[in-house]
């Protein structure tokens, strides 16, 4: 299609061996899905990579959180020799000294695979010949200081015709604000940026200069949502660059808002949610995911959803919608929200009617006034240093949620001993 | 209702006391210890509830005397007089009266509203000792009003939402017990960080196999490096081998030619120099003779056992045979196994088509659908068709029930309508029901009959009297007969006077006579018609009554049955009644009995309808039964099953079918595990063949594998145990090899200094030496050889051109060393070729490890655990930030809940609290949901009941009964209060402060205030209150017997 153009793929975090985090609602059966998730974004990007097929790949990211283990090693090994083979040269890009050692040491680092770093900081990805008059050449941005002043200097020419040049680095690109990413003056001889930095796909534009994130293969994030991907950039031959997106991920997190109307029943609302799944399952049906996870954010008059509970919707959802139409493995997850009425009430005035209403808008004020640091010191006190690190626990809990959850676990205390 | 006169006839100390006090306000009572107060409160409980069981313990004279007195009460605008006693024989009597009338003690108990002596004791009358008492405010009656024990609907919900969110935190986390979710977690979490770190050797075990496969990976190279450079030597010296012999013998023809040129330097004791040479290599060639004799004796042994290490070329793979040797015997075992088991599910596959009848082949079987989707159709069908024949058969039975007790129900109404002569129900219905009326009637009739013939025979009676005394005196009658007898001729003479003496005078005469004879007429008419009249009356009356009398008894004679005579009609009126009862009895029994009757032929007609329409239904249902059956016979035609309308034999053969099924697949998967087990092992079979033929070992020859490898075991140990002689043997050899080679080196010395001596006699050989004198014709034919043997050198030189050969190598090359090293190479070589299996053999067990170590998952799998585990502590800890947020919402809301909601007791009491402690406590409070005290102080610190001090406690307690006597009084229960001594633990300023605030109180309520004190009586007194003083004081006035 495109036979005056040539492709490279980028990659962002590849975080081979990090196990998914926020599967809540995740079943036994799925074990295997997920602690193979990131490895099997690894091998649908080779699979990608060799099918369409492109010209180089250039890995832009962490790769491992931690040392190496073996099998992600030999996967990683696999992957790449995968891609020499078939003829697509391989970069990485600021690879770390210790993960790269520890690569070597265990055999695992195929001879074919180039680093691009402070040592090697301008590569060619893809030469010069007679049916392609562009070369297009990666570089190294984040050089020491002096380094920088001394070596880059000698490319330092601008914008060279018939070359594409491509500035990797590491550091996060997605807020113009924060001036410390951008380097107007030294982004400008760039036709693209890429970042290996954020764990989502971001792309802006300054000047003349794209700038963009591919974003992890395969989010490991629990609270991250959107397909995992890789992004190939197709350069025509006159030097006209296209990002194209290709998913990755096989375990992919949603999240939904639901409205319940007031009066709205519990019908409605699984009506809805059919609805959204639907939609949301059609977008999906040529996409890699293997395992949907939806967060259902349902949110509704505390008149209305009182006698409700999240684990209930959850259940119910489950057993009406434990599948798309296509067949794609769904985990529902709810969080219920009971929102006020807005009528006003008398803070002192108890009224049984009100009784809810009246719980949330107390828990709204002890909420504003509350800090999870204390809690988590209190916690690790109680439950003991080593093993968990609840601080860490506690920093990932959004206050937002918890705040729900308040919320939702007030209400249904109040509304069992009416029931009872 | 206030005490207005306390009046003890005999009570404790007191006898014939009257205590007049303010029917209104305060009355101060001052005496000293055991001057009676205390007895005079209980006097007042006692007549208001009752004096108590115990109070006949006191005193034995005042028990033998009984004990009583009388109150004088105020309620409202009436007085009351209530009297109580307690008699010698302990019997208690009661007296309550107003001025219009008495009350019962009940009635004057109900006028105490709620107040029971309990209530009477723990708030209004009080000493010291009950003032002291928590528990009486802890009471139900008490507390209610004190801790508001109704919370109402918001504050239940408030305190129980608050306690089940409490519950929920405790569960995830409770640090005192240290148990909950949270801690379960991370007790998980360490057992899963330690699996972990475990598990976490697989990158050590990976680093040292590597390092493994390059060490074995570099021995190999090494040995090919080493076995290139040996095959390289080897092939040197064949080659030197091959031109070593002709350039030998052109050195030698060389040689023999330079003899003919320096024969004339021959030495001149060359001859016993060489009678000493060869005797000295005389010996030496003995002893290397001997030594190569041993040599090859040894080199024959070698070979000997050499013919046995044929298996060495064949051991690795022979080995790792006999490695699967215990999988062949699994193989071979598991096949006899599975071949027994495929001959058993075989005949029990065919004695199960049997049991599945004629017909029944392998293939018919094959085509029945027997899986759970047809089972469940199966099921299903067979539900239908059940419950369409079980709805049919409960139908046709209930239908039967319903004909054949309708059927029987017609019979015994039939018979019972044959035995009772009935034709037509109705009419008998209606006949029975006239019966019954006329035997109603039959008393009447009997009245009727009564009456008739009273009347008959007072009609005869009256007949009978004027038969006999109605008739005209005879006297009368002969006047009467005179008068118209006169009365004729008196006209007669008329007549005639008037023809003869004048019309006038005959006109009075005959007017006279016609009046005499209309008075006689007049008068008999008068009295004999009326009498005739009666008679006639009378006899027609008779007549009539006759009649009618005889119309009744003929209804009765009909009614009864029993034809009228005398007998009966002159029947007592007792036994005519009785039977008139009887009758009544019998036709009520037999119009009961055929309405009866008639209610079951309705019935009857009735069950006939629902027959027919049970009928219809049947029908219906037949026609389910018939569609049933239908669809039932399809099924199992479709599902490939033997039709029959029988359930269970259906599902009998359906059992069979898939018990036969079952067994059809596990004969399929136990022939196809036969197949494959056959395969298998002659796959193994033809391997261990193809090995046996490569080394001619005798093959299986219908041997089993295992029994042909563990032959193979056995040569293989043998080759083990040769192998090792061999290896020993060929040490012996190379021992045995260094001594003959020295012993050749010594030879070649001597020899070397043979030829040195030859040489310089230009000989060779010592025959030579001594032949060398006429061998000079020698020389020619010598030269032609030289020249072939050059040729020849060429030739050879021209196949290894790369091979560069110096004159030095081929003068020192000794062709028996060369070809000892080429057989030294040849063994070396082999042990090499061994060595480089072995190497391989590791080399690929290390890769094979680290392709296993590369997919372990064992790491990933515990950290995945890890991170789900990490999930749920995540959402615990999320569960549990939310459960205490929600908690202290809850608290907060209570705590509002409770500032707005305290009860109006306390905050009254809180009131007096803050008079009593003069303003050092301001409030009591309890907390929401609780029966407990907290006071607050002026400075704002709280303050639990067991904190204050005695008298603070005393005061805080008053102040609660003070309240509730207010809040007693606002629900109109109005009662005096009697404090005994309760300020004996206050301090002079809070006295002081007691007295002001009991002032107060007394303003609206009634108090009596006993005390032993002067000075607190003086503090009254001093208020304008003039104590009442016992019994000093007052002893003029009382009269006490004891005290």
């Amino acid at each position: 299609m495109h036979s005056r153009s040539r492709h490279v793929l980028f990659t962002g975090n590849l975080l081979l061996d990090k196990p998914l985090q926020g599967l809540y609602s995740a079943r036994a059966d799925q074990h295997d899905l997920i602690r193979d998730a990131t490895l099997s974004a690894f091998e649908n990007l080779v699979a990608f990579a060799v099918d369409q097929p492109v010209e180089a790949v250039v890995f832009n990211g962490r790769m491992f959180v931690a040392p190496p283990t073996v099998r992600g090693a030999a996967l990683f090994r696999d992957g790449v020799e995968t891609l020499l083979e078939a003829g697509v040269s391989v970069y990485w890009a600021g690879p770390q000294e210790r993960e790269w050692q520890t690569l070597s040491d265990i055999r695992c680092l195929p001879h074919g695979l180039q680093r691009i770093d402070e040592n090697h900081s301008r590569r060619s990805v893809i030469n010069r010949s007679e049916q392609w008059e562009r070369s297009v050449v990666c570089e190294w941005l984040d050089m020491p200081r002096d380094h920088d002043h001394h070596t880059n200097g000698a490319h330092n020419n601008g914008h060279v015709h018939g070359q594409t040049r491509i500035g990797l680095t590491r550091q996060a690109i997605g807020h113009l604000t924060q001036g410390a990413a951008l380097h107007p003056e030294r982004d400008r001889r760039f036709d693209l940026i890429v970042s290996g930095a954020a764990d989502r796909s971001h792309t802006t534009r300054s000047d003349k200069t794209i700038y963009h994130a591919p974003g992890c293969l395969q989010p490991s994030d629990g609270l991250a949502e959107g397909p995992g991907q890789v992004t190939m950039l197709r350069i025509d031959v006159n030097g006209e660059l296209e990002l194209l997106r290709e998913e990755t991920s096989v375990v992919r997190r949603e999240q939904r808002d639901l409205l319940v109307e007031p009066g709205g029943t519990r019908n409605n609302l699984l009506e809805l949610a059919e609805l959204e799944l639907q939609e949301l399952a059609e977008q999906l049906a040529e996409g890699s995911t293997q395992l949907l996870q939806l967060e259902w954010i349902v949110r509704g008059p505390v008149a209305d959803i009182k006698d409700w509970s999240s684990e209930e919707l959850a259940a119910e959802l489950t057993s009406l919608l434990e599948t798309t139409e296509q067949g794609l493995p769904v985990n529902h997850h709810v969080q219920l929200v009971p929102l006020m009425s807005g009528q006003p009430i008398e803070s002192d005035e108890f009224v049984n009617e009100q009784l809810e209403e009246q719980f949330l808008q107390h828990l709204g004020g002890q909420l504003n006034g509350e800090t999870s640091d204390d809690q988590a010191d209190r916690l690790t006190l109680q439950l003991g240093a080593d093993g968990i690190d609840w601080r860490a626990v506690f920093a990932a809990l959004p206050p937002r949620e918890t705040g729900h959850r308040s919320g939702e676990w007030g209400v249904r205390a109040l509304q069992q001993y009416k029931r009872a | 209702m206030n005490i207005t006169d306390i009046k003890i006839q005999r009570y404790g100390v007191w006898r014939d006391l009257n205590l007049p006090v303010h029917p209104r306000g305060l009355t101060v009572i001052h005496g000293p210890n055991e001057a009676g107060k205390s007895t005079i409160m209980r006097f007042v409980r006692g007549i208001f509830h009752g004096f108590p069981e115990q109070s006949r313990a006191h005193g034995s004279l005042a028990q033998r005397a009984g004990w009583g007195g009388t109150l004088e009460l105020k309620d409202g605008d009436e007085t009351l007089e209530v009297w109580r006693r307690i008699d010698e024989q302990g019997k208690r009597q009661f007296h309550c009266h107003t001025e219009q009338h008495s009350l019962s003690e009940a009635e004057f108990a109900a006028r105490l509203g709620r107040v029971d002596a309990n209530l009477f004791r723990s708030i209004y009358s009080l000493g010291l000792k009950e003032l002291r008492e928590l528990s009486s405010l802890q009471s139900d009656q008490v507390s209610e009003y004190i801790y508001g024990t109704s919370l109402g609907l918001v504050g239940q919900r408030l305190m129980n939402a608050e306690a089940g969110t409490r519950k929920r935190s405790r569960e995830l986390l409770n640090p005192e017990k240290r148990t909950g979710r949270l801690f379960d977690l991370s007790g998980e979490y360490n057992s899963l960080g330690d699996a972990l770190a475990r598990s976490e050797r697989v990158m050590s075990q990976y680093r040292e196999t590597l390092t493994d496969a390059d060490r074995w990976e570099h021995s190999r190279n090494d040995i090919e490096v080493r076995i290139e450079n040996l095959e390289r030597e080897r092939r040197n010296l064949r080659y030197m081998h091959r031109v070593w012999n002709p350039w030998k013998r052109q050195q030698e023809l060389q040689r023999e030619l330079l003899e003919y040129d320096e024969l004339l330097n021959f030495p001149s004791d060359g001859i016993r120099q060489l009678e000493l040479l060869d005797r000295k290599l005389e010996l030496l060639r003995q002893k290397r003779t001997s030594q190569r004799n041993e040599l090859r004796q040894l080199q024959k042994r070698l070979k000997d056992n050499r013919k046995h290490y044929e298996l060495r070329d064949h051991a690795s793979g022979i080995r790792a045979l006999i490695d699967l040797r215990g999988l062949v015997e699994t193989a071979e075992r598991h096949l006899a196994a599975v071949s027994a088991d495929a001959t058993m599910l075989k005949a029990e596959l065919d004695e199960k088509l049997e049991g599945l009848g004629q017909g029944w082949t392998v293939q018919k079987l094959e085509g029945v659908d027997t899986s759970p989707q047809a089972h469940l159709q199966l099921v299903t069908a067979a539900k239908n068709y059940q419950n369409a024949l079980s709805r049919r058969a409960r139908h046709r039975k209930r239908y039967q029930k319903l004909s054949d007790t309708n059927h029987n129900r017609q019979t015994e109404l039939q018979d019972e309508l044959k035995r009772r002569g009935v034709t037509s129900l109705d009419e008998a219905l209606e006949q029975a029901q006239q019966r019954l009326k006329d035997l109603e009637q039959l008393a009447q009739l009997r009245i009727q009959e009564s009456e008739y013939a009273q009347r008959i025979r007072s009609a005869q009676t009256m007949l009978q009297k004027y038969r006999e005394g109605a008739e005209l005196p005879w006297w009368a009658s002969s006047m009467l007969t005179l008068f118209a007898i006169a009365g004729g001729f008196l006209v007669i003479a008329g007549l005639f006077k008037g023809v003869r003496t004048g019309w006038l005078i005959g006109l009075i005469y005959m007017l006279t006579g016609i009046a005499g004879g209309a008075l006689s007429w007049a008068l008999r008419q008068h009295f004999e018609t009326d009498d005739y009249h009666v008679h006639t009356k009378l006899e027609q009356e008779i007549r009539e009554c006759e009649r009618r009398l005889n119309t009744v008894r003929d209804d009765i004679s009909r009614i009864t049955g029993i034809p009228y005579n005398t007998h009966s009609g002159i029947a007592s009126e007792k036994d005519r009644k009785a039977s008139q009862t009887e009758l009544i009895q019998k036709a009520t029994q037999q119009l009961f009995e055929l309405e009866e009757l008639a209610r079951t032929e309705n019935r009857i007609l009735k069950t006939r309808k629902k027959l027919s329409v049970q009928r219809g239904k049947l029908t219906t249902y037949q026609r389910e039964v018939s569609m049933g059956r239908q669809g039932w016979c399809d099924l199992l035609k479709k599902l490939g099953l033997k039709e029959t309308v029988r359930t269970s034999e259906a599902f009998q053969n359906w059992q069979q079918a898939v018990t036969a099924d079952q067994t059809l697949v596990k004969w399929t998967a136990a022939r196809e595990d036969v197949q494959r087990q056959n395969e298998l092992l002659a796959m193994f079979r033809e391997q261990t063949e193809q090995i046996a033929r490569r080394m001619d070992l005798e093959p299986s020859q219908g041997r089993s594998l295992s029994q042909m490898l563990a032959q193979w075991q056995q040569a293989l140990d043998r080759y083990e145990q040769i192998r090792d002689t061999y290896q020993k043997q060929r040490g012996q050899y190379r021992d045995l090899k260094k001594q003959y080679e020295l012993t050749r080196k010594d030879l070649e010395f001597a020899e070397h200094e043979l030829v040195e001596l030859l040489e310089r006699g230009h000989a060779k050989t010592p025959e030579q030496f001594r032949r060398n004198a006429g061998k000079l014709q020698r020389g020619r034919e010598l030269r032609a050889l030289l020249a072939d043997i050059n040729d020849q050198l060429t030739s050879l030189s021209r196949e290894e051109p790369e091979l560069a050969i110096v004159e030095e190598d081929l003068k020192t090359f000794n062709g028996q060393q060369a070809q000892e090293r080429i057989d030294l190479i040849g063994m070396e070589l082999e042990d090499l070729e061994r060595d480089r299996e072995e190497c391989s053999e590791e080399l690929g067990r290390a890769r094979q490890r680290l392709t296993a170590l590369e997919s372990e998952t064992a790491a990933a799998d515990l950290q995945t655990r890890r991170e789900r585990l990490l999930d749920q502590a995540r959402m615990t800890a999320s569960d549990w930030l939310a459960t205490e947020a929600a908690g202290r919402t809850f608290s907060d809301m209570t705590a509002t809940f409770e500032e707005r909601f305290q009860p109006e007791t306390l905050a009254r009491a809180s009131h007096y609290l803050n008079e009593l402690t003069l303003g050092r406590y301001e409030q009591v409070r309890t907390p929401f949901g609780s029966r407990e005290l907290i006071v607050h102080e002026r400075s704002g610190a709280t303050r639990q009941v067991s904190e204050l001090s005695d008298g603070t406690r005393e005061q805080l307690f008053l102040a609660i009964r003070l309240a509730l006597v207010d809040m007693l009084a606002e629900e109109q229960t109005v009662l005096p209060m009697v404090l005994d001594d309760i300020c004996v633990n206050f301090d002079q300023q809070r006295t002081e402060a007691a007295v002001s605030t009991i002032l107060d109180f007394a303003e609206r309520r009634q108090v009596l205030f006993f005390t032993c004190h002067e000075h607190l009586a003086q503090m009254f007194q001093h208020r304008g209150i003039e104590p009442v003083w016992l019994p000093k004081h007052a002893e003029g006035e009382l009269q006490r017997l004891a005290g």
